[in-house]
C-alpha cells in the first residue's frame, strides 16, 4: 500500500454533498420565505401603523444600509459585539482551561464562579456606567460580563474531562507550561470550547442591544430605541431585521470556522473514516 | 518489613549481568484511591533491576497492577514507598530518556495532529532540522513514512500502534516501556508488531520493559521475565529466557519455549491455587517451583519475599 491508495479523508463526502446541502438549505430558505410572506399578508390585512409590511421595512433597511446609520450605528455595534466576544473567548478559554487543569484552583474558584455567573448582566449596566461612563467601553464590558461564562464553563468541564492518556503522553514527550496548553490542552478541548463560544456569540449580540439601549448614544440598540420613541415604526422594524441578519451572519461565519478547525473531530467520530 | 531480607535484585546480581544496571527498582509500594473512597493496595514491595540494553517483561494475572507498576516506574505517578534509580539517580519526573507505548493507540495518538506531527511532538525540543530527520527516520523504521500526512484515525489499528512505536523511537530512548502494546490488535498484526519490536530493539540497542498478560509473548521477546502475583502484586520470580536470538516463528515451536512458558505460568498460577485466601503478608509463601517444578535448576529462579 502506498499513500495514494488511501483517499484523504477530508475530501471525501464533498462529491455528493453539495446536492444534499442545496436541498437542505433550499428547504430552510423556503421556510423563511413562507414566514416573511405571512408577515406581508397579515400586515396588509391588518393595516396598522404599529405593524408595517415586510416590503416597507426592508426598503427602510436598504436606506439605512446606504446612509449614515451604517457607519454611525451598525459598524460601531458590530465592532463592540465582536470585541466583547473576542475578549470573552480569550479570557474564558484561559480561565476555564486553567481552572479545569489545575484541580485545586478549580475547587477554590468554583463557588465564586457560580456566584458570579448567576448575576444577570443587565443588572451590571448601572454599575458599568458608573465606572466606565456611557459608550463603547461600557458596552463591551457588559458584553464580556455575560458572554465569558459559557466559555469558562465549557472550557473548565472539558479540561476536567480530558482524556488522561493525552496528558500522560504529553508528559512523556516533555511538554510543559505553554507548550502543553497550546499543543494538547487547547486542541483536545476545542470541540467543547467551540460549543461554548457559539453560545457566547449569540449572548454578545443580545447583551449589546440591551447595553446600547440603556447607555449609549450610538449603535443599533440606541437606533432601535430612538426610532421606537419617535414613532418611526418602519425604522424600528428595519433595525430588528438588521440585527437578525447580523446574528445569522455571525453564526454562519462561526460554523464555517468551526468546521475547518475541527475537521479532525468529524473524522474521528466516523464521518470521514476510510 | 522486607528491608532485611535479600531482594531478588541482590540475589540475581552478577548471575547474568550483560550490562550495567540501567534501572534499579527497590521496595516499590503503591496504593491507589478507588471510587468509594477506600484505598486499594496495588503494588507491594516490588524490587527488580533492569540492565542496559536488556529486554525484560512483566507478566501477571489481569488486574495485578502491572500498568500501575509501569506508571510508577516511569515517574508518571509517585510511589508511596521505595525508589526507582536510573544509573544511581532517583527518578522523580518522567525522564527524557524514557518512552512509553500504551495499549490504547487510539487515545495515545493525538487525533488533531497528522502522523508526522504526532511523531514530531516527541522531538519538539530538538532543533527543527534534527527533529525532522528523526521523525523521518522513525517513521521509516516502522515503514509508515508514506503515511506521514495522514491522520491517525485514517489508519488501521496496527498502523496506529506502529506510529506510536515510531513516536517512542524518535526520541532515541534508553528505555522503551510498553504497556500491553499489542493487546488491542488482531493476531496477525500482533505477530508482525512483535517481530518489529524485536528488530528495533536489536538494532537500536535500547532496554525494553514490556508489560503483558500474554506469557508466550513475554517469553518470545524477553531476556528475562518477571512474574507478578495478583493484587497486591509482588514479584514471584524472575525467569531467565535462554532462547537463542534472533527469534522467529521457529522459536515458538521449540520445546524449550513451551518449557519456559509453563514455568512462568506455574509461578503465576500456583500461589493462588495453594493460598486462595492470599495471606496478605506472605503472598508468595515459599517457592512455588519447589513442588510443581523440581527440575528447574538450570534456570535462575529467584523467589522471594519470605521473612
Amino acid at each position: 500500500m502506498t499513500a495514494g491508495t488511501l483517499p484523504r479523508g477530508r475530501r471525501r463526502g464533498r462529491s455528493h454533498g453539495w446536492r444534499r446541502s442545496l436541498a437542505r438549505h433550499g428547504a430552510s430558505w423556503l421556510g423563511l420565505a413562507a414566514v416573511l410572506g405571512a408577515w406581508q399578508l397579515t400586515a396588509i390585512a391588518l393595516d396598522k401603523t404599529v405593524f408595517p409590511t415586510f416590503s416597507r421595512s426592508i426598503s427602510v433597511v436598504g436606506q439605512l444600509l446606504t446612509g449614515s446609520v451604517l457607519t454611525g450605528d451598525i459598524v460601531p455595534s458590530v465592532i463592540r459585539a465582536l470585541t466583547g466576544f473576542c475578549i470573552s473567548a480569550v479570557l474564558g478559554v484561559l480561565v476555564g482551561l486553567t481552572l479545569g487543569y489545575v484541580r485545586w484552583l478549580g475547587e477554590y474558584c468554583s463557588a465564586f464562579i457560580n456566584f458570579l455567573r448567576s448575576v444577570p448582566s443587565p443588572l451590571l449596566i448601572p454599575l458599568a456606567i458608573a465606572f466606565l461612563g456611557l459608550g463603547a467601553k461600557m458596552v463591551i464590558a457588559v458584553i464580556v460580563s455575560a458572554a465569558v461564562w459559557p466559555v469558562i464553563i465549557n472550557a473548565f468541564d472539558a479540561a476536567r474531562r480530558i482524556e488522561p492518556l493525552y496528558l500522560d503522553v504529553a508528559r512523556i514527550c516533555g511538554l510543559r507550561g505553554f507548550a502543553l496548553f497550546r499543543r494538547v490542552l487547547l486542541p483536545a478541548t476545542l470541540p467543547d470550547i467551540f460549543a461554548g463560544l457559539r453560545i457566547a456569540l449569540s449572548i454578545s449580540l443580545a447583551v449589546l442591544v440591551v447595553a446600547e439601549i440603556l447607555g449609549a448614544s450610538t449603535g443599533i440598540g440606541y437606533f432601535i430605541q430612538n426610532a421606537e420613541q419617535t414613532f418611526a415604526v418602519p425604522q424600528t422594524y428595519a433595525g430588528v431585521i438588521i440585527l437578525a441578519c447580523l446574528g445569522w451572519l455571525f453564526d454562519t461565519v462561526f460554523l464555517v470556522l468551526e468546521r475547518r478547525l475541527l475537521a479532525w473531530e468529524r473524522g474521528l467520530s466516523g464521518g470521514l473514516r476510510v | 518489613m522486607s528491608d532485611t531480607c535479600p531482594s531478588p535484585a541482590q540475589v540475581t546480581a552478577g548471575l547474568a549481568a550483560h550490562g550495567p544496571a540501567l534501572l534499579e527498582v527497590s521496595g516499590l509500594c503503591k496504593s491507589l484511591p478507588i471510587a468509594d473512597g477506600t484505598v486499594l493496595e496495588v503494588s507491594r514491595d516490588i524490587t527488580f533491576t533492569l540492565r542496559a540494553g536488556e529486554f525484560m517483561s512483566i507478566v501477571g494475572p489481569s488486574g495485578a497492577g502491572k500498568t500501575t507498576l509501569l506508571r510508577t516506574v516511569s515517574g508518571l505517578i509517585q510511589p508511596d514507598r521505595g525508589s526507582v534509580m536510573h544509573r544511581g539517580q532517583a527518578v522523580r519526573q518522567v525522564p527524557s530518556w524514557l518512552s512509553i507505548v500504551f495499549q490504547e493507540y487510539n487515545k495515545s495518538l493525538f487525533p488533531w495532529l497528522t502522523v508526522r506531527k504526532n511523531v514530531m511532538l516527541a522531538v519538539h525540543s530538538q532543533p527543527k532540522a534534527e527533529a525532522r530527520q528523526r521523525m523521518a527516520e522513525a517513521l521509516n523504521l516502522v515503514g509508515l513514512y508514506d503515511f506521514a500526512d495522514h491522520y491517525p484515525w485514517e489508519l488501521s489499528g496496527g498502523m496506529q500502534q506502529r506510529v506510536a512505536l515510531a513516536r517512542a523511537m524518535a526520541s532515541h530512548p534508553e528505555l522503551l516501556m510498553m504497556d500491553e502494546p499489542f493487546a488491542s490488535v488482531d493476531a496477525l498484526t500482533r505477530a508482525h508488531l512483535e517481530n518489529m519490536v524485536q528488530r528495533l530493539w536489536a538494532e537500536a540497542g535500547f532496554a525494553a520493559l514490556l508489560v503483558t498478560h500474554d506469557i508466550g509473548e513475554a517469553v518470545y521477546l524477553s531476556d528475562r521475565v518477571l512474574a507478578l502475583s495478583s493484587r497486591p502484586s509482588t514479584v514471584l520470580a524472575e525467569i531467565l529466557v535462554d532462547l537463542p536470538r534472533p527469534r522467529d516463528r521457529a522459536t515458538r515451536a521449540l520445546p524449550r519455549f513451551y518449557e519456559l512458558c509453563n514455568q512462568v505460568l506455574s509461578y503465576i498460577e500456583n500461589p493462588e491455587e495453594r493460598e486462595p485466601a492470599a495471606a496478605p503478608h506472605h503472598p508468595s509463601a515459599c517457592s512455588p517451583a519447589g513442588t510443581s517444578r523440581p527440575d528447574l535448576s538450570c534456570h535462575r529462579k529467584v523467589v522471594v519475599r519470605d521473612d
